[in-house]
């Protein structure tokens, strides 16, 4: 609050008081008052005017000074009405007691919103496993009935079981209740697990595999952590290019290990790169070779953001990509985070 | 004949896993009063139980704490429901393994053969034969006649495959499929390369009948 602001918003009790002292004054001139007397009313009245008028402008500004601090530390802005002190003047009280009433308002209608996205989530959650029992008994009809037509069907259920996956897993790191369980993983045993949905691939595309140096152990979510690499292979193996290669390795960092999942696919330009983790960006690639949603690897990022994994990725048009996804060797990280 | 329980309510996948089952050589039978399923359990004394969560009357984690105050049959759990918590509660309440919907035919039945094997292993087979040539799963070996040679932990799975499903053609991806699910990651170029070394292994002592290749097919013996 500037001094010229304040004067501004006080100009008529100002110009009251001014007028006052005219008139006085002319009545002054009128009675004939000696000089010595009118002197001394204007002595007083002007410093009790600025007195007064300071006393008052000192106390406001140090309370808005203090709002505002308040207001540029917080991250959270609206929990400043929790920790305004009490003011002695009317307009802070007014404001704090409108500020407390709009922000209680506010609480009820964000809890009203998160009980609705829970409730949300839950049904999706139960459509999803719902959905899974049909899916179950379709697989086992086809097993028993092997042929070609069947086969067919059997790859596009694959499919569906992945979309399926990624609704699930949509809805779970969603939220920011906790759905992860974190264990001593050994982090081949994951790759393994997250290579096998794509055996059909690597055996029709003809894809060299190499797994090399993976070794090691991690603290991470099981379920979580083979979604991620399944959607980071199958991007792998979408994008390949002549005599197709993956190879997947780890290298180890003083707190961290980082593991590679590398192809020697078509690559893309850096501009898409930059943008492979957002939401719904599906690059040149997703457009020209095959459907692409954009979630799968967006998804990764939300996850590992949750996990504690760092996830970046680089490529050279060409010349193939590699993900990386670097974990905290030691289970402190999550130690930390609840406390 | 190991005989097998399944506990499932929905009747579709219960009779598509009986005939599963017993197709694979299995004795299965099914359950049909969820009402006294441990009852049940304990007249017909199968070798293993395959479990579903979510049943009438009560669910599996139930059924599987009450049979586990007096049987120590392996249990298999099944379910949609697949969080890392879901297969924790599993575990603590007894049960032996846990599958989630929809399973993997493949992965299901290795699981069930494994849990057999480790439940009662005196009566495992040891030796597959088919045409000449005896293959002994304990040392990993081949012989015919009197000769015998030893296979490496590749071509040992892929002979045991063949000979699994002798008589048929077997497609590349079958055969990888099966490698990969035995925690074997080879390639399309080191299968070839495989299957060509078995080849002259099983040549080099004689083995009938030898290995096919049909092209653009697969393989069959």
């Amino acid at each position: 609050m500037k001094l010229k602001d304040y004067l501004q918003d006080k100009w008529i009790l100002i110009m009251a008081i001014c007028l006052f002292s005219l008139y006085v004054g002319v009545l002054f001139g009128l009675y004939n008052v000696p000089f010595f007397i009118i002197a001394n009313y204007y002595l007083l009245l002007c410093l009790l005017l600025v007195g007064g008028m300071g006393y008052d402008y000192r106390k406001r500004r140090r309370f808005y000074r203090h709002l505002n601090q308040l207001l540029e530390q917080l991250d959270e802005k609206y929990l400043v009405s929790e920790l305004i002190p009490s003011s002695n003047f009317l307009e802070g009280k007014l404001l704090l007691n409108t500020l407390r009433i709009t922000n209680k308002s506010m609480k009820e209608n964000v809890n009203k919103y998160a009980f609705s996205m829970e409730e949300y989530k839950e049904y999706i959650e139960m459509w999803i496993h719902e959905v899974k029992t049909p899916l179950a008994s379709t697989r086992l009809i086809i097993e028993n009935n092997p042929n070609e037509t069947l086969k067919s069907i059997d790859e596009e259920l694959d499919k569906l079981d992945m979309y399926l996956n990624q609704i699930l897993f949509y809805a779970r790191s969603s939220y920011v209740e906790k759905d992860f369980l974190i264990k001593e993983l050994d982090i081949r045993k994951i790759v393994q697990l997250a290579l096998k949905k794509h055996v059909k691939d690597f055996s029709v595309k003809k894809i060299q595999l190499s797994i090399e140096d993976t070794v090691g152990h991690i603290y991470s979510d099981q379920k979580w952590l083979i979604f991620m690499l399944d959607q980071i292979i199958n991007n792998a193996v979408k994008y390949v290019s002549h005599q197709p290669k993956i190879k997947i390795y780890t290298t180890e960092e003083a707190q961290s290990m980082t593991l590679h999942i590398q192809d020697n696919g078509i690559g893309m330009p850096s501009r898409d790169l930059e943008r492979i983790f957002e939401k719904g960006f599906t690059g040149e690639n997703g457009r020209i070779y095959e459907k692409s949603t954009g979630i799968g690897l967006y998804l990764c990022y939300k996850m590992a953001q949750q996990l504690g994994i760092q996830i970046y990725g680089r490529s050279t048009v060409g010349e193939g990509t590699t993900i990386s996804l670097s974990f905290p060797v030691s289970d402190m990280y999550f130690k930390e985070k609840k406390t | 004949m190991y005989k097998i329980l399944i506990v499932e309510d929905n009747e579709k996948i219960s009779q598509q896993l009986h005939t599963l089952l017993q197709r694979e050589g299995y004795h299965a039978e099914i359950a049909t009063d969820f009402q006294n399923i441990v009852e049940l359990v304990l007249n017909i004394n199968p070798h293993l139980l395959l479990l579903d969560i979510n049943l009438p009357y009560h669910d599996g984690y139930y059924i599987c704490k009450e049979l586990r105050k007096n049987v120590q049959l392996p249990i298999i759990v099944v379910t949609s429901r697949e969080t890392e918590m879901d297969e924790l509660m599993s575990m603590n309440i007894g049960a032996d393994d846990f599958v989630t919907k929809p399973y993997n035919v493949n992965i299901l039945l290795a699981r069930i053969q494994n849990l057999l094997k480790r439940a009662y292993p005196q009566t495992q087979q040891n030796i597959l034969t088919y045409g000449n040539m005896n293959l002994n799963i304990n040392k990993s070996c081949v012989s015919c006649q009197d000769q015998e040679i030893e296979l490496t932990k590749n071509e040992f799975r892929i002979l045991y495959f063949f000979m699994k499903n002798s008589g048929k053609v077997v497609t590349r991806e079958e055969l990888m499929t099966y490698l990969w699910d035995s925690d074997v990651f080879v390639d399309d170029n080191t299968l070839t390369v495989n299957v060509n070394r078995l080849r002259k292994k099983l040549d080099s002592v004689g083995g009938e009948p030898q290995i096919k290749t049909k092209r653009g097919v697969g393989y069959s013996i």
